[in-house]
This record gives structure tokens, C-alpha cells and sequence, in this order.
């Protein structure tokens, strides 16, 4: 280890040390284990308290300063309390003694090392972390009788993983989960054939990919509450309008147009049970998928102290078995719907009597692909784990391994395999031993359901014996039946003559749809700005930048028409404002200009310059977090060259407003206005050069 | 894996209901990872074969190593797998005395095909005198899924056997010439005759055994062969190892320098008189992790000296120990004149009780105090009284200055 040379870090407030002692004092004899307290104690001047041979300690340090003394024999630390059971010692290298030292600290512990002269051979400072009040963490570090600080070198800046690094599990989770869709579908399917809900497979898929995605980008970006809630529900609701579209994959545009034709007048009809069913299954993908990208980034991490606490390695492999449980039974009972002829089991028959039968090879496929996808995950976890390990624990690691990680595990999944398809899945005779434990369990879930069913039948006789004291009035009356629900025709829309007129209808109409499209296009707008990879994905494709030059040219007209009809406007103003000034002035009073008006004259400074700043990002030039105001002035002139003297005003006036405690006078309050509309104007005329460039 | 095994019983439960081919295929590989694993686990590290090798000290061992102080020691460690199952991890932790090698392990993860052998090397620097014990190594090696807790293995230690430190004669200040203490007696009552150290005229009495008839041709006189004295040759190191013989403050420092002197007076009386030696001690034996006596008689060769420095090496400090009793305890095994080096870290009324029942028996007694500053006058009046010679032994400078004259401390 390479020490940067021995000088002290300024005084901390407070540190925490830990020391570690050579020697392990649980397989030390008692004469040396008294031996190697004693010497610490001569050192540190403490006294051992409840000392236990067989236990891990965590120590405390208190004590008073003594004048007249120097180093650590000034502080005179009056105690070491020894707690039990705190810190695991790293097998082979000894005890660690968790020590709180109070203010001063990094002078004592200075003294300590010196005083660890090497005729004593006990003690031995390995590592010293030191952990200031604010926080922050520094190391002290010994080695061969030198003690040094060694100042945290410049860390390069973490690299922004790209969107195909840490690609590989993602995409494995989702096709697992797929799997698991895939059968939950074909499920469905069996008792409801004409569902077509295979969309949901792809659509379970994407969700997952999407999900593993997205929780990389929300932990690199590290939002707030808030901003996580809203990222979430954008998301969601992309996700059911995704499902809403699928759904209508296979229909006709009639049938499509007609279903959309309802939706003004029944708006509840977009949630559809079909729609809903899906939704929750891609929910279910798109939350296991979350959870599982939640466990993959946790490992590795130090394991919190807390009684609920589940490592990610086992709340991992527990939901690969749950999982894989799941895919079993539903995988299963589908099989045995599509191919089997005599149901034995009570239970199964009920259900399966009239199911049609198929060929079962995409749900073998499915299970196989879950289980072997699974184990791979598994299996690389548990290397990587391990190789975590070594490195935190600096072990030096045999390239080798990696490479024969792969091999090995290949070679030993090919080999069970081998083993498990050359055993006998099928078994002569009727006293076999799954038969006997099949019978078993149909008796067994025999008894229980009569069981149930007699306990319900108590419960609720006694329920209806005290209700009918209560009741008793409607006893002999006909309850009404419920009408069956009728789907096959759209409800009509009936209107009274008279009563609704129509264009309330168009209005309702029209505003259902702007409100669904503004919901829409919020939704989407939402996401791609939070997926701005996905975004610029899209922006790349031919199709999308047609449309995006189409709308720069209707956006363009449609400017150009407001220019004129705001000059149009302004013109009439100004004519009024010179016929009419003192009329105009009373007006402001009580008409105030946007909400400008209700600003202090602080904030509507500090108003100008943000805006400012938000219009500049707009167009690229936006205020890097390391640049001061005037550095950004700076930096902005060369783009404003006309409004370059306004800027430099309006930037002023914001440093006086934004970290000056005297009051902003009211007064410059028009000047600055109109320093801010130059540069807005000059900002506007900025970003038509750059369309125009564009253009060409 | 908790959960695999819940698993595994779903699967069964499964399979028994369902009773479909395809998930008895699945509960079937399942079963065989499971076991295959756990087999394989089982098998992986019995057929490993540890060999550890030292190299660069006194000789070339397997078991046992020994150097000497400030020696550098080379470590080999070779694992094998001799077996047919390859080994995807196996962590190699090897557990190492602090006072040799910083920090106290070596640690490396490798992988082992069949029958492949890796080495792993590091270098132990001789720096603390003592009895160390190299190891033991955990192995510990798992599978490749991680269903099964990984498995180790715990290699027994070998031993390595660090000397005290030997010093030059002559910086301790003793006689070089004379081991420590020069009897009066002229006529010796024991003589070794397998030692000649010359030929005198012959007179009257002397046996014709002694004449040296090469000598008395060559002379054309009688010769007789002089032997030398043995009585006033054999010296045995009394070394205080107790709790009690050193003062609280210097309990760690003061009886590694005593061990340092023992042990160079001990080389000095083997390898430049070439006198016999002998240790007696009482200490906590780190070996066999209890306290002790040692003894061991006087004998001159270079193969008893490693034997006093192989227990100089590994005595510590002692709870139990009376060095009064030891002292008289042990003389009683001496021949009448022999030396008794008492190392000790303070001086006692009990001491000097002992000392003076040595002297009336016939012993000769060289007092080495190891501690700071002049004796008391006490002491020096005792001494004076009994002609014992005393000597103060502090620090290492004072070890590299030399102890001869009186001013760095010598007091006779």
C-alpha cells in the first residue's frame, strides 16, 4: 500500500476509530488473552470492563482531558466499556474494538501508534475509520509501524452506465416473466376460449424490460418522493393505454369505432373486466420485475440491522421459487386440461370436464426457458456476490474463475438434465407411490372442503336465525331478481326531445375528448421526457421526423399569425394608452399585468432573471450548476448580442435581489420589465434563426 | 437454500396431483441438482492435498522451520486436487503470526480442475523471537448456485521457531576471555582429560598415565599432559521468567531483553569457550499453553545451544513462577563449582537469601539485573559481602554502546 506521506487531517469534532487487535481473544488462553488486555490497557490507559472470552466486542471510550498531560495519555479515558455481539471479527485477523473517541482525537490516536511500539507485537492499528460529525469519512491507515492519513484521491467520475450495460438481467427477468404470463394466459384461455389475450405476453414482457429500465434511471437521477409518485403513475398509465391498444389488436376498425363511439357517453366503459384482467397481469409483471431490479441492486450492499431486514439473495431465489411454483400449477392444470382424457382427481374433473384438448409443447418450452433462465441468474448472482466479497475483502482473485464459471455451470445444468430426462416419468402399476399420494391428497382436500362447507353451513344458519328477528317484514316477499346483463349491444343513447339539446351533447362530447387526448398527450409527453433515451429513440425514426417538420411549419404559421395579431394588438394599445393614459394608469390598479403584479419587488427580479434562464434552456444554453451569474452573463452575451447591455442589468439586479438584505426598490421595476422583454425578444429571434437553420 | 427445499415438496406435491409427465422431468432435475450438488459439494475438497514448504531458514522442512532473528523465511504453499471433480472456487485463508508478516494472513480464491496443482507464496521476516505456529489454512470451497452452504477444510499448522537475539559478548560487558566467573582454586578436583590444553615437567606423584610420551621424546625430558579443569567450566543460566521478578512498568520489555542476554551468553559459552551450558527457567509455554520449569544440563556443542535457544524462543512471561525455589531447586542437579548466571529484574531480600545458600553449597553466582539505573546500596553492600559480581543491563542503546565501563552503567 502506497502512503501519501504522514500529516494529520484538521481537528474533527468527533471521531469513531476502529482499532483492530491482533489475535483472537476467543482462541487465546487466558494467560495471553490477560496478556494482550493488559498491554491495551497500558497503552490506552483504560480498564477493561465485562470482558468475555467467548463473545465479539463493541467498546466505548469516555473520559475527561487532564491538563499537564500530552498526546492520548491527556485525554485520560477513564473506561472502555466492552459490549457484546456488535461486531463480527474477520476470521484470522482479529477483534475489532469499536471505538467513540470524542473531540481531539486525531492527535490520541497519533500517540496511540507511536506508543504501538513493535517490541510489543500485540496491538496493531490495521485500519482506522474516522467519521467526522458531518458525516463525511476519511481513513487512517497503518502499515509497518507508519501511521498516515491517506487524503482521498480525486474519484473520476462514475460513468453513466449506457443503456446496453446491465442490459443482460433485465432482459432475463423479463423473459421469465413472460414465461410466467404465457402460461397465466393460456389458463384463462382454457376456461375462457375466445379470449385472445396473447398481446398480454408481449405486452408482460415489455412492462418487465421496461420496469428493470426505469429503476435504473429513477436511481441514477435519485428523485424525490414526489417526482418518484409522479414518475410511477406516468408510466402506469402508459401501460394501460398500451393494454387499451393491444386490446384491439384482431378487431375490425368498425368494431374498434364503434366501441370508441361509447366512450363520451359511458366513460366507464373504457375499464373495461377484459382491460382490467390485463392490466393486472401486466401489473404484476411490471411490479415483480420492479421488486426483482430493486433486489438485483441491492446486492452486494452491507446488510441493515434491522429484525425485517430479507437479503436480496434470498428474496430473489424465494420469488424465482414462488414463481416457479406458480408456472408449475398453472402450467400443470393447463396440460391436463388440453391432454387428459380420465380425470381422476374429484376436484379436476369439476373443472376440466369440458375443456378442449391441445398439444402442450409451448407451455414445456415455458417452464423450461423460466427454470434455465432462473438458474443462470442465480448462478451469476452467486458469483457475483462472491467476487464482491473477495474485493472488499482485497483477496486476490484467479482470473481463471470467471471464465470457468460459464463452463462449469453449463456443464453441470447439461449433466442434471441428462440425469432427470433419463429418468422414468411414467409409472406401471396402480399402487405406485405418487398414486397413493394423489388419492391422498384428493381425500384430504375432500374432507377439508366438507369440513368447510359444514362450518359454513353452522355459521351461517346461526347468522340467519338472528336475522330473521330483525327482518321480519320482508319475510314472504318476493325479492326482485336481478336482470342478466346484456352485452351484445352498445347502450343507446337516449335523449329526451326537449329536455338535453344537442349541442350539449357535442359540448360533452367534445370535452370528453380534449380532455382524454390533453390526458393522453400529458402522459406521453410525461414519459418520454422521463425515458429522454426512449425520446431520442423515437426522434431518430423517419416517420416521426416528417411529423416533426410538419409541425414545425403549422407551428410556424401558427406563430407567425400571433406575431401579427399580438403587433395588431399592441398597436391598438398603444393608440389607446396615448388617448387615455391617466384612465389606463387607474386600470393597471386594478387590473394587474399576469400576476406580476402580486410580487414583491424581490420576487418579480428574481421572476425575470429565472425566466430568462428557463427560455435559455430551452434553447440549449442552459446554466450549468457550476456557473456563477456573472460567469453565465458571460457566457450568454456572445449569444445576445442586442439585448447584451439588458442582460448584464438584469443579471445585476438579480445578484442584488437574490443575496443582498436590503430592500429592492420598486422603482426599477419598469426598467427592468423592459430589459426583460429585450432579451425575451432577443431570445425569440435566437430561436427562429436556429428553426431557419434547421430548414435549410 | 431454505427455499429449495420448500420447493423441491411443492414440486412433489405437484407432481403426485397433476401427475403430468413433464413436471415429474421437472421434479426430476430439480431432485438432481439438489443432490448432484450437494454430492459433488461433499466430494470437492477430501481429495485436496496441501503441501506447505519453507524455504531460506536454518534448513529446508516441511514441519518444523527455524531462524534466526531478522532472517527472512519463504512460505510455499502448494494445494493440489487429486481427485476427478473440479473445484469452481476454493478460498485459501492462511492464518499468520502478526509479529512476522503484516497483515497476519494470506488470503487467495482459486479455481482447480481435476488434477491441477496451484502454488501460493509468501515470506515470513523474523522479526520477534518466538514459537510460532504457521496456520493453520481454512479452505473453504462451495458450488456453483449457491443451493448448498459452502464447506471448509482446516489444514493443521506447521511451526516455526524464531531464536532470540544473540549479541556480541562484549557488549554486554562480561569477561570475554573467562565465562563470567574465575574460581580461585588451582588445583581442579575434576579435570576432562579428553581436553589437553598443555604439557608440564614432570614431578614427583604424577601418574605415569599423564606422561605425554610424544612430548618427552621430542623434549628429552618427562612431560606430563595438563587437563583441563572442568569443575569451574559448567554454567547454567538461571532465567526469571515470573510475573513478579520485574517491575509493572517495563513487563514487556524487560523480560524480552533478559532473554536477549541468556541467549547471548549462552552462544558466547558454546561457541567461543567451548564450555558446556545448561538453561533453568519457569515460564508459560505457548506450545503446550500452560507454565512450565525448564531444565536443561549443562552440555557444550552447537546442537545443545539450538536446544537453549529453541526454549529461550518460545518462553513468555509466567504467572506462577518463584525463581527462589527454581534456583534452589536446580542446583541441586550441578557439580560443586560450577556457575550460576542468575538473569533476573529486580533484586529481593528472598534473592539474596537464595544466593547466599548457592555460594555456601559451592556455586559460583553472577548476578545480570536487567532494569534501569544503579542498583541500590543495599544490593551493593550484599554483593560486596558475598563476592558475587553484579551486572546492570538496560536498553538497547546501552546494548550497542557496550557494557564494559563503569559509566554506562556496569556495576561490579
Amino acid at each position: 500500500m502506497k502512503l501519501a506521506g504522514a500529516r494529520l487531517a484538521p481537528e474533527p469534532r468527533e471521531l469513531r476509530v476502529q482499532l483492530l487487535v491482533s489475535g483472537d481473544l476467543d482462541a487465546m488462553s487466558p494467560a495471553r488473552r490477560t496478556a494482550l488486555l493488559e498491554a491495551l490497557a497500558a497503552i490506552l490507559e483504560i480498564e477493561f470492563v465485562d470482558v468475555k472470552p467467548t463473545a465479539v466486542y463493541q467498546a466505548e471510550l469516555t473520559g475527561q482531558p487532564k491538563p499537564g498531560r500530552r498526546g492520548l495519555l491527556a485525554w485520560g479515558i477513564e473506561r472502555l466499556a466492552l459490549r457484546r455481539g456488535k461486531i463480527r471479527p474477520d476470521p484470522g485477523s482479529g477483534v475489532v474494538f469499536d471505538l467513540l473517541l470524542p473531540s481531539g482525537a486525531a492527535l490520541r490516536l497519533r500517540d496511540l501508534v507511536k506508543s504501538n511500539s513493535p517490541r510489543l507485537g500485540l496491538l496493531r492499528v490495521k485500519k482506522v475509520v474516522v467519521e467526522r460529525t458531518t458525516g463525511s469519512l476519511q481513513e487512517w491507515q497503518m502499515e509497518a509501524g507508519r501511521f498516515a492519513f491517506v487524503p482521498p484521491s480525486p474519484a473520476p467520475p462514475a460513468p453513466q452506465p449506457a443503456i446496453r450495460v446491465s442490459l443482460f438481467r433485465p432482459v432475463l427477468v423479463a423473459l421469465m416473466i413472460g414465461c410466467l404470463v404465457w402460461a397465466l394466459v393460456q389458463f384463462i384461455k382454457l376456461v375462457s376460449p375466445d379470449w385472445r389475450g396473447g398481446y398480454l405476453v408481449l405486452v408482460g414482457l415489455l412492462a418487465a424490460v421496461e420496469a428493470g429500465y426505469s429503476f435504473r434511471l429513477a436511481q441514477r437521477r435519485r428523485r424525490f418522493s414526489d417526482e418518484v409518485l409522479r414518475f410511477r403513475l406516468v408510466e402506469l398509465a402508459t401501460l394501460f393505454i398500451l393494454i387499451k391498444i393491444g386490446g384491439f389488436i384482431g378487431d375490425s376498425w368498425r368494431s374498434v369505432w364503434s366501441e370508441i363511439r361509447i366512450w363520451p357517453h359511458a366513460p366507464l366503459t373504457i375499464f373495461d373486466l377484459e382491460t382490467l384482467v390485463a392490466f393486472a397481469l401486466a401489473l404484476v409483471a411490471w411490479v415483480a420485475a420492479t421488486i426483482t431490479a430493486q433486489d438485483l441492486n441491492r446486492l452486494g450492499e452491507p446488510p441493515l440491522r434491522s429484525r425485517d431486514y430479507v437479503p436480496p439473495l434470498e428474496s430473489l431465489s424465494q420469488r424465482f421459487f414462488w414463481g416457479g411454483g406458480i408456472l408449475l400449477l398453472v402450467s400443470g392444470i393447463v396440460m391436463l386440461g388440453r391432454t387428459v382424457t380420465e380425470v381422476s382427481s374429484w376436484a379436476l374433473q369439476v373443472i376440466l370436464r369440458e375443456l378442449p384438448r391441445f398439444s402442450s409443447a409451448d407451455l414445456a418450452l415455458g417452464l423450461l426457458l423460466y427454470f434455465l433462465l432462473g438458474l443462470v441468474i442465480l448462478g451469476q448472482i452467486h458469483y457475483d456476490l462472491l467476487n464482491r466479497r473477495w474485493q472488499v475483502q482485497g483477496i486476490p482473485v484467479d482470473p481463471a474463475i470467471a471464465r470457468r464459471w460459464a463452463r462449469y455451470s453449463l456443464a453441470f445444468l447439461g449433466l442434471t438434465a441428462l440425469v432427470a430426462l433419463l429418468l422414468p416419468t411414467r409409472f406401471p402399476g396402480s399402487l405406485t407411490l405418487f398414486r397413493w399420494i394423489g388419492i391422498a391428497f384428493q381425500w384430504l382436500s375432500t374432507v377439508v372442503f366438507y369440513v368447510v362447507g359444514f362450518f359454513i353451513f353452522i355459521i351461517t344458519g346461526i347468522l340467519g336465525f338472528v336475522l330473521s328477528f330483525f327482518i321480519k317484514e320482508s319475510q314472504g316477499e318476493v325479492l326482485p331478481q336481478p336482470s342478466p346483463p346484456v352485452f351484445d349491444a352498445p347502450p343507446a343513447v337516449v335523449t329526451a326531445p326537449g329536455v338535453t339539446p344537442d349541442w350539449v351533447l357535442l359540448m360533452r362530447s367534445l370535452l370528453f375528448w380534449a380532455l382524454l387526448l390533453a390526458g393522453l398527450w400529458f402522459v406521453l409527453r410525461s414519459y418520454l421526457r422521463d425515458h429522454p433515451e426512449l425520446a431520442e429513440g423515437i426522434k431518430g425514426l423517419k416517420p416521426v421526423r416528417a411529423l416533426q417538420k410538419l409541425w414545425a411549419a403549422i407551428s410556424a404559421g401558427l406563430m407567425g399569425f400571433l406575431r401579427r395579431w399580438k403587433k395588431t394588438i399592441q398597436q391598438h394599445m398603444a393608440r389607446r394608452d396615448q388617448e387615455q393614459p391617466a384612465e389606463r394608469q387607474v386600470g393597471q390598479k386594478h387590473l394587474p399585468f399576469f400576476r406580476l403584479g402580486r410580487l414583491s419587488p424581490r420576487e418579480r427580479v428574481l421572476y425575470y432573471y429565472w425566466s430568462i434562464l428557463q427560455r435559455a434552456q430551452g434553447l440549449g444554453l442552459a446554466r450549468r450548476p457550476s456557473q456563477t451569474p456573472y460567469e453565465y452573463d458571460s457566457a450568454l452575451e456572445p449569444h445576445l448580442p442586442e439585448a447584451e447591455k439588458e442582460l448584464d442589468r438584469l443579471t445585476e439586479s438579480f445578484i442584488e435581489a437574490r443575496y443582498s438584505q436590503h430592500p429592492v426598490e420598486a422603482d426599477q421595476d419598469r426598467e427592468l420589465r423592459g430589459n426583460w422583454q429585450a432579451v425575451r425578444a432577443a431570445m425569440r429571434g435566437l430561436a427562429r434563426k436556429g428553426h431557419s437553420k434547421m430548414e435549410q | 437454500m431454505r427455499q429449495f427445499i420448500a420447493f423441491l415438496l411443492i414440486l412433489f406435491v405437484l407432481a403426485a396431483l397433476l401427475r403430468v409427465d413433464f413436471i415429474f422431468t421437472i421434479l426430476f432435475f430439480f431432485m438432481a441438482l439438489y443432490l448432484l450438488s450437494r454430492l459433488w459439494l461433499g466430494r470437492m475438497l477430501a481429495p485436496l492435498q496441501v503441501q506447505r514448504r519453507f524455504s531460506g531458514g536454518s534448513r529446508e522442512s516441511s514441519d518444523l522451520e527455524r531462524s534466526f532473528f531478522g532472517q527472512e523465511v519463504k512460505v510455499e504453499l502448494t494445494v493440489r486436487n487429486t481427485g476427478w471433480l473440479p473445484v469452481p472456487w476454493l478460498e485459501l485463508h492462511e492464518s499468520l503470526p502478526v509479529q512476522l508478516i503484516t497483515p497476519p494472513f494470506c488470503r487467495q480464491v482459486i479455481s482447480l480442475a481435476p488434477r491441477e496443482q496451484r502454488h501460493m507464496q509468501y515470506a515470513l521476516l523474523g522479526r520477534y523471537r518466538g514459537y510460532y505456529a504457521i496456520g493453520p489454512l481454512r479452505l473453504q470451497g462451495g458450488g456453483l448456485l449457491g443451493i448448498h452452504e459452502p464447506r471448509s477444510v482446516e489444514v493443521g499448522p506447521a511451526h516455526l521457531v524464531v531464536y532470540p537475539r544473540i549479541l556480541p559478548l562484549q557488549q554486554l560487558g562480561l569477561p570475554t576471555r573467562s565465562p563470567l566467573v574465575a574460581l580461585p582454586a588451582r588445583s581442579p578436583l575434576f579435570e576432562d582429560p579428553s581436553h589437553v590444553i598443555g604439557v608440564r615437567d614432570y614431578e614427583r606423584g604424577d601418574s605415569p598415565r599423564r606422561i605425554h610420551w610424544t612430548a618427552t621424546a621430542c623434549a628429552g625430558r618427562l612431560l606430563v599432559k595438563q587437563y583441563r579443569p572442568s569443575i569451574a567450566r559448567e554454567t547454567l543460566i538461571c532465567l526469571d521468567m515470573g510475573r513478579e521478578g520485574y517491575d509493572p512498568s517495563h513487563r514487556y520489555t524487560a523480560p524480552e531483553l533478559a532473554v536477549t542476554v541468556a541467549a547471548s551468553v549462552a552462544s558466547h559459552i558454546t561457541t567461543r569457550d567451548r564450555l558446556p551450558v545448561g538453561l533453568a527457567t519457569q515460564a508459560f509455554d505457548p506450545v503446550l499453553d500452560q507454565e512450565m520449569a525448564f531444565f536443561l544440563p549443562p552440555r557444550s556443542g552447537r546442537g545443545h545451544l539450538m536446544s537453549v535457544l529453541e526454549v529461550l524462543a518460545r518462553v513468555q512471561l509466567g504467572v506462577d513462577a518463584s525463581f527462589s525455589a527454581l534456583l534452589r531447586r536446580e542446583s541441586v542437579r550441578l557439580t560443586w563449582g560450577a556457575t550460576l548466571v542468575i538473569i533476573t529484574g529486580r533484586e529481593s531480600e528472598p534473592l539474596f537469601e537464595t544466593l547466599f545458600y548457592l555460594r555456601r553449597a559451592g556455586l559460583a553466582v553472577a548476578l545480570l539485573l536487567v532494569q534501569p539505573g544503579l542498583p541500590s546500596e543495599q544490593l551493593r553492600q550484599h554483593a560486596e559481602l558475598m563476592h558475587i559480581p553484579v551486572y546492570r543491563i538496560w536498553g538497547e542503546q546501552d546494548l550497542k554502546g557496550g557494557f564494559g565501563d563503569s559509566q554506562r552503567g556496569l556495576w561490579r
